[in-house]
């Protein structure tokens, strides 16, 4: 299961339970009056956006597993990758640098 | 063997549009990687939601320099630029966000990547900024950036 192992953490530090307001946290998946709350979090592989685990998260909630690059990829990319296939983000990283090496090269940096 | 390095920045007056809190911009010798962020608020304690945005940006903002203070300190100097307080200047690519929190006012949120996690910047004067917003808080909010390159 490529979920059981999520690859950062994010931990929200709190004194908002003092105040006795409820409200949910969408990205924590909690009432915002809990104190400090941590979750893990994957980045994703195609572009790099953080990704919050909740607990007992079903792996088709949190966003996919790409088996070309073996990375976990979030929803969007999911998307993105059964319609246009794999894209590693270190593949677009070289891009960055490729357009920019040209840039230089025609304004003679 | 890479150098890790810490930048801290503070956006003096949040508004309702982004603004650039803390960047760091790349060089051509070096690809950057991102491992931890940090952001906070430090006015007046009151309920209302802040919005933290992670970026990527191809033209930095117009920004007020701050050191790049290396973890070792035997390491060399970081060939990264940092900086603060860019308001909405620069070019930032809105399709490359990386990040997209609301926090309480009251908060602060910490981001932490495992090993193969972090946030890479590529070798060129792109980078990557932290903004934030608020409908309702104008105080000022603080940022901090570790990073390794």
């Amino acid at each position: 299961m490529p979920f059981r192992n999520p690859q950062g953490y994010a931990r929200r530090f709190n004194n908002h339970h003092l105040q006795g307001h409820e409200h949910k946290d969408l990205a924590f998946g909690d009432a915002i009056m809990a104190p400090s709350v941590e979750r893990d979090t994957f980045t994703c592989g195609h572009c790099q956006c953080i990704v919050h685990v909740h607990p007992n998260d079903r792996p088709d909630d949190v966003g996919g597993y790409c088996k070309i690059c073996t990375s976990l990829i979030c929803p969007s990319c999911v998307t993105l990758a059964m319609k246009f296939g794999c894209s590693p983000f270190l593949k677009k990283l070289e891009a960055i640098e490729h357009r920019e090496r040209m840039l230089l090269s025609y304004l003679g940096g | 063997m890479s150098d890790r390095y810490a930048a801290t920045g503070v956006e003096t007056a949040v508004s309702a549009s982004l603004q650039s809190c803390l960047q760091v911009t790349g060089a051509t010798t070096f690809r950057g990687k991102m491992y931890d962020f940090t952001v906070s608020q430090s006015g007046t304690p009151e309920d209302s939601s802040v919005q933290w945005v992670l970026a990527r940006f191809t033209v930095a903002p117009t920004d007020t320099a701050v050191p790049e203070v290396p973890l070792d300190s035997a390491a060399p100097a970081s060939a990264a630029d940092a900086g603060e307080d860019g308001g909405t200047t620069g070019t930032i690519t809105a399709t490359t966000e990386m990040f997209d929190q609301d926090i309480n006012e009251r908060a602060a949120y910490r981001w932490v990547a495992a090993p193969d996690g972090e946030i890479w910047m590529p070798a060129s004067t792109n980078g990557i900024l932290l903004q934030v917003a608020s409908g309702a808080y104008t105080g000022s909010a603080n940022a901090t950036m570790h990073w390794e390159e």
